[in-house]
């Protein structure tokens, strides 16, 4: 087998092989996205999914908002997280992906730590559930496969940080939308007092 | 809706050490085909001080030793297949007979081991403690005919041979003219013993002192035919030798010289999650181990490393190691060591043959530094890819840091990048009762040093080269 397949034989299943493939080629970038989150979703699906994600945005949440942690200094708080955390992941021992979700926990701490402000549960879950799939894209693909497609493209190291950066962040917030539902008309009082084709004939 | 979420059962080991020295896999270990015979060599520690060894420190290296062994006998799951991706972690059941099983089973204790065996490895332990050991070790039961040890001040330190242990024996014997120096070294096969022993020498000749070594040799009698290669709790038993020793000699520290880049060790990229990278001498390691030894003897028992806040060169940079700076060439960093060519036993290219280079050539000590089967420093080394991949890695690791130190708040983008480093600066201030601010600007110090120390690293080139090439 050649040599230059080596970052190909890295990647762990098909969908992410075909993303690497197609990152080399540095041509369409929206199939590369789509590519991307497919394979980011069928990894979490085949046994990296974490069943505990809410319970740690939870716990995320209330050490923002909780009094209970907000009495406590900085460091005290940062240790109890850290060992809520090591439990959690400690009872997932059968759910590896647990393990990116708690890295993503802290990361989306130290994130939420620097901005000083209140956020609701529901933008805590949000965010985590978006740095868990970033992990998971990093973890499975970008780190195993980066030095080959730096190699194939010629980029440098910001170079290839801003290619990351724009194919996560589409990734993530690529939201599907099944066909069906793309071509329904709005809903709007306009709209509904239209005559239903149906009655016309 | 329900969410159905795919388990990934982790890899199961049993063992059974109730039998002698033999190593008895049980039943659950339907991959495991090795039967062996471990042994200790731990007489070397008590006849250094005129003393036996206490049933309780026996136990605990038994249980160290027998941890090890498991450890190293159980598979892992292979990272690059699809459905097992990151179940690394593996249930471990280990049967252990000790002296004083009424120490051993106190809930306390037990879930203080757990915690801390899951921190070196991210494995679960159950490990089943019955009364046994009706025969003693030599340790245990012969008087030596020396005089008894009454020295002090005595310092203990681990000593692996490595560059990092030497730098650091050599500073703090030129800085503690007052103390006894205690070098620990665990040894698996004669040429590191050996490279451990004309390290030491060379110290005691040129620093005109006299450090007591003290080598502990242990593992398997035979070959084994396949082994995990990761061993993550080598770091418990290490720390358990030197721990014992410290003890033994009526010490009540150990020290450990690691820089402080290589003890916490964050993740070179993403594809390194928790215990790819050893823990061996992570500062958590430490205080964690350091509460173990506590709890486990009902005295206070420090381990410290006095050089967790300097990069490799600046211990490098010592004018004693300067002064000794020929000795350098007997130590050894490689993750492979020893590679079987004459005289070349580092790779070259590993991550920690790469550190090596850096720091010798950022001390000014280059021309000591030798002995690679690849070197990437040499004007003949033709590029392979497989041999840039470590000096790839730790360059875009080097660049993720420096990026963020030049955020406008470096300290929240660096936690943020390597969210390792939150756990490590709240355990240290919660444990010591430090200021957190200290801890943050020490390490933003250190990290900075290393980016510059990197920066200015000659082969580097070799990565400009091959991205022109490409």
């Amino acid at each position: 087998m050649p040599d230059g397949d080596k970052f190909e034989r890295r990647l762990p299943g098909k969908a992410w092989k075909q993303a690497y493939r197609f990152a080399c080629r540095n041509e369409d970038f929206d199939e590369l996205v789509r590519l991307v989150r497919n394979a980011a979703e069928q990894a979490i699906r085949d046994g990296l999914g974490c069943p505990k994600l809410d319970q740690i945005a939870d716990l995320l949440h209330k050490m923002q908002g909780d009094p209970l942690f907000a009495s406590i200094d900085s460091i005290h708080r940062e240790y109890e997280f850290a060992q809520h955390l090591d439990d959690i992941a400690a009872s997932q021992f059968s759910y590896p992906g647990t393990r990116l979700a708690v890295e993503a926990a802290k990361s989306v701490y130290a994130e939420m730590d620097s901005r000083q402000q209140m956020v609701t549960i529901s933008q805590v879950r949000e965010r985590l559930s978006k740095k868990f799939k970033e992990r998971v894209i990093d973890n499975q693909f970008l780190s195993r496969a980066r030095e080959g497609i730096q190699e194939k493209i010629g980029w440098n190291n910001q170079e290839q940080v801003d290619f990351e950066k724009r194919l996560i962040e589409s990734a993530i917030s690529y939201k599907y939308t099944p066909r069906r539902i793309q071509s329904q008309p709005t809903w709007d009082l306009d709209h509904l007092n239209q005559p239903i084709p149906l009655m016309e004939t | 809706m329900s969410n159905s979420f795919v388990q990934v059962h982790p890899n199961e080991y049993g063992f059974d050490f109730t039998h002698g020295d033999q190593v008895i896999p049980q039943p659950r270990s339907a991959e495991l085909v090795v039967f062996g015979r471990y042994f200790v060599n731990d007489l070397r520690i008590t006849r250094a001080f005129s003393k036996r060894l206490d049933p309780l420190l026996a136990d605990w290296i038994d249980t160290a030793l027998f941890v090890y062994l498991a450890d190293r006998l159980s598979l892992r799951r292979r990272q690059t297949s699809q459905h097992y991706a990151l179940q690394w972690g593996r249930k471990l059941y280990l049967k252990v007979p000790v002296r004083r099983p009424e120490i051993w089973t106190r809930l306390e204790i037990y879930e203080s081991l757990q915690r801390l065996l899951h921190f070196f490895t991210e494995d679960d332990w159950q490990i089943e403690f019955v009364e046994g050991c009706k025969t003693q070790r030599l340790s245990e039961s012969q008087n030596s005919l020396l005089p008894a040890w009454e020295t002090s001040p005595v310092r203990v330190a681990l000593y692996s041979g490595g560059l990092d242990s030497f730098a650091g024996t050599v500073q703090q014997i030129a800085e503690l003219p007052e103390h006894q120096f205690v070098l620990v070294s665990s040894v698996t096969n004669t040429r590191q013993g050996k490279a451990q022993w004309d390290q030491i020498r060379a110290i005691n000749k040129d620093a005109l002192r006299h450090a007591i070594r003290i080598p502990v040799f242990y593992g398997l009698r035979q070959g084994i035919e396949r082994e995990e290669q990761s061993q993550r709790s080598r770091g418990f038993l290490f720390m358990t030798l030197g721990a014992v020793t410290a003890i033994t000699a009526g010490a009540n520290e150990l020290y450990i010289y690691e820089n402080g880049i290589g003890a916490i060790n964050l993740p070179y990229d993403g594809s390194q999650v928790g215990t790819s990278n050893t823990r061996a001498a992570n500062p958590i390691a430490l205080l964690r181990m350091s509460k173990f030894v506590a709890d486990l003897t009902g005295a206070p028992f420090r381990i410290e490393n006095p050089f967790l806040f300097q990069t490799k060169a600046e211990m490098c940079r010592h004018p004693e190691l300067r002064r000794l700076g020929q000795h350098t060439a007997l130590t050894f960093s490689c993750d492979g060591f020893p590679i079987r060519r004459k005289d070349q036993p580092q790779c070259g290219v590993c991550t920690s043959c790469l550190l090596r280079r850096l720091s010798l050539e950022s001390a000014g000590l280059s021309s000591f530094d030798s002995g690679y089967s690849h070197d990437l420093l040499s004007a003949q080394f033709v590029d392979k890819r497989k041999q840039l991949d470590s000096l790839w890695v730790m360059d875009w690791q080097a660049h993720r840091i420096a990026v963020a130190l030049a955020s406008s708040n470096p300290w929240q983008a660096l936690r943020q990048e390597f969210p390792a480093l939150i756990d490590v600066v709240s355990e240290i201030c919660r444990t010591n009762g430090l200021p957190p601010e200290e801890i943050r600007s020490a390490l933003l110090r250190l990290y900075s040093q290393y980016v510059n120390e990197w920066n200015s690293f000659s082969a580097r080139k070799l990565l400009t080269k091959r991205a022109l090439a490409a």
